[in-house]
């Protein structure tokens, strides 16, 4: 059984409807690619599933239960971890209080030292600065902190907006050999990428959307090497 | 040194304890393509701050024909022919994407080529149908895209770009960039900080190399790629092959 799965969902910003009955699944363990033009509605089919953005029908599962009408902390209370695009950390406070604010509703102190333990282990650039303000570090470390922060709730499945973006080659390997880490450990992860032919190469599986509607879906490596799918979407370029 | 657009001598900034940009000179050679690669936190987009007077310089000089622009305001070096994008957009959210491209009428573009132009550019970023869209509406890669096409809107002759490839889909990204190469051939000089290797290896002539605010490298994007210092701090060894 899928752990999350969208059916037919329609999402409006105001009266601008940008979701027509966007359909997806994620299987327990899977990692899925969500990829596409500016503007197809991938981030927005991740606020739709935190509740962020106005769903106005279809239905969202996850663990089994539905998430409709849900309040954002809710779904993360569910174990579904979310990190928006672009780096959002707080920039005065410090790595481990941005961490602890990531677990804000865990209550139990000793399991949030063994999350925060856990954020360490995978992050060692996060413990050597732990007492640093966020806005100090580089975009690199401050986009390895957003991630450390969404682990801090220990959740299933985590949804990654565009966890590449703006990074230095350097750390985009080095992301992306973290979020293969996390999946082999059992994480469950969808991601948005521009960076698409290289979040393909890690996906399971992939969809893509156009002007809010599925358009393609199909196996990471089989949208790769689709003609039509690298002319419209991955820029033309040869195999990597 | 052949023809120089724009040239950058020792040129420092400190924010606090910060030094920022700590003595950064380069040559940006005139109607040619160049990049500006560097660590996260290197000092990339605080250079183009500077060279465009967003933020003031503490020393040194970025000369641009015969003028100094250190200490110059932003719209008197935009007056001079000289244009940006942002990193992180600077769109208005509250107009609409055409409202955004003819913002910049009565800054030297004319009232009745703006329509048209601004038309024509919208086209090229794929915005034709957004155009009665407010700017805060769009998503991050659609900013990207707006800000692209407004800084075009006064036909500068120097163009820096803050990561264009950033939240780009990749075959849009190909139309910008055969736009930015027939802007080459009228002649415009083109400056772009970017962390798609793409971009920089394929479409520049000429790459400066930034780590702790000061150029440790330049070069042709070969020698670049070749150059240990640049893959110790920037591309990581994996990437040497």
């Amino acid at each position: 059984m899928a752990l999350l799965e969208l059916r037919g969902v329609d999402a409006a910003y105001g009266p601008i409807q940008i979701l027509h009955g966007v359909s997806l699944h994620v299987d327990p363990g899977e990692v899925v690619a969500v990829i596409g033009p500016n503007g197809a509605g991938k981030s927005t089919t991740f606020k739709v599933v935190m509740g962020l953005v106005t769903r106005l029908g279809g239905e969202i599962v996850f663990d089994g239960r539905s998430l409709v009408g849900e309040r954002p902390h809710r779904v993360l209370g569910r174990g579904l971890g979310y990190v928006p695009q672009g780096r959002v950390v707080f920039t005065t406070m410090t790595v481990a209080e941005n961490l602890e604010i990531g677990a804000y509703l865990e209550r139990d102190r000793a399991k949030i030292r063994v999350a925060m333990d856990e954020v360490f282990a995978l992050f060692p650039r996060l413990a050597e600065r732990r007492r640093q303000l966020a806005g100090s570090m580089s975009g690199g470390e401050q986009q390895m902190l957003a991630m450390g922060r969404a682990l801090m709730m220990r959740p299933r499945m985590m949804m990654l907006d565009e966890p590449s973006l703006g990074l230095s080659p350097r750390f985009v390997d080095e992301l992306f050999d973290t979020i293969v880490a996390l999946a082999r450990g059992g994480l469950t992860v969808m991601l948005v990428e521009q960076n698409a032919a290289r979040a393909l190469e890690i996906a399971d599986r992939g969809y893509v959307l156009e002007l809010g509607r599925n358009r393609f879906e199909g196996a990471g490596r089989d949208l790769l090497a689709d003609a039509e799918v690298r002319q419209l979407y991955l820029g033309g370029a040869a195999t990597a | 040194m052949g023809d120089v657009a724009l040239d950058v001598r020792d040129l420092r900034k400190a924010f606090g304890g910060v030094h920022a940009v700590d003595g950064c000179s380069f040559a940006v050679p005139r109607g040619r393509i160049s990049g500006l690669i560097g660590p996260n936190g290197s000092g990339k987009t605080t250079t183009f701050n500077l060279l465009t007077g967003v933020v003031r310089p503490d020393a040194g000089q970025v000369l641009y024909g015969s003028t100094d622009l250190a200490g110059l305001k932003p719209h008197q070096i935009f007056r001079l022919g000289i244009t940006r994008t942002f990193q992180l957009t600077r769109v208005f959210r509250e107009m609409t994407v055409l409202e955004n491209m003819l913002s910049v009428v009565g800054l030297g573009v004319p009232d009745r080529a703006a329509r048209a132009r601004a038309e024509e550019l919208l086209a090229l970023v794929n915005l034709t149908t957004l155009r009665g869209e407010y700017g805060g509406r769009l998503s991050y890669g659609q900013q990207k895209l707006l800000e692209f096409a407004r800084a075009l809107m006064t036909d500068p002759e120097l163009i820096l770009l803050d990561e264009p490839a950033a939240g780009v889909n990749r075959t849009l990204l190909q139309h910008l960039l055969d736009h930015i190469h027939r802007l080459q051939e009228r002649g415009k000089t083109i400056l772009i900080v970017e962390h798609d290797m793409s971009v920089i290896m394929n479409h520049c002539e000429r790459v400066f190399v930034m780590d702790a605010g000061v150029t440790i490298a330049e070069g042709l994007p070969a020698e670049i790629r070749r150059d240990a210092r640049v893959i110790d701090a920037y591309f990581g060894r994996r990437r040497q092959a």
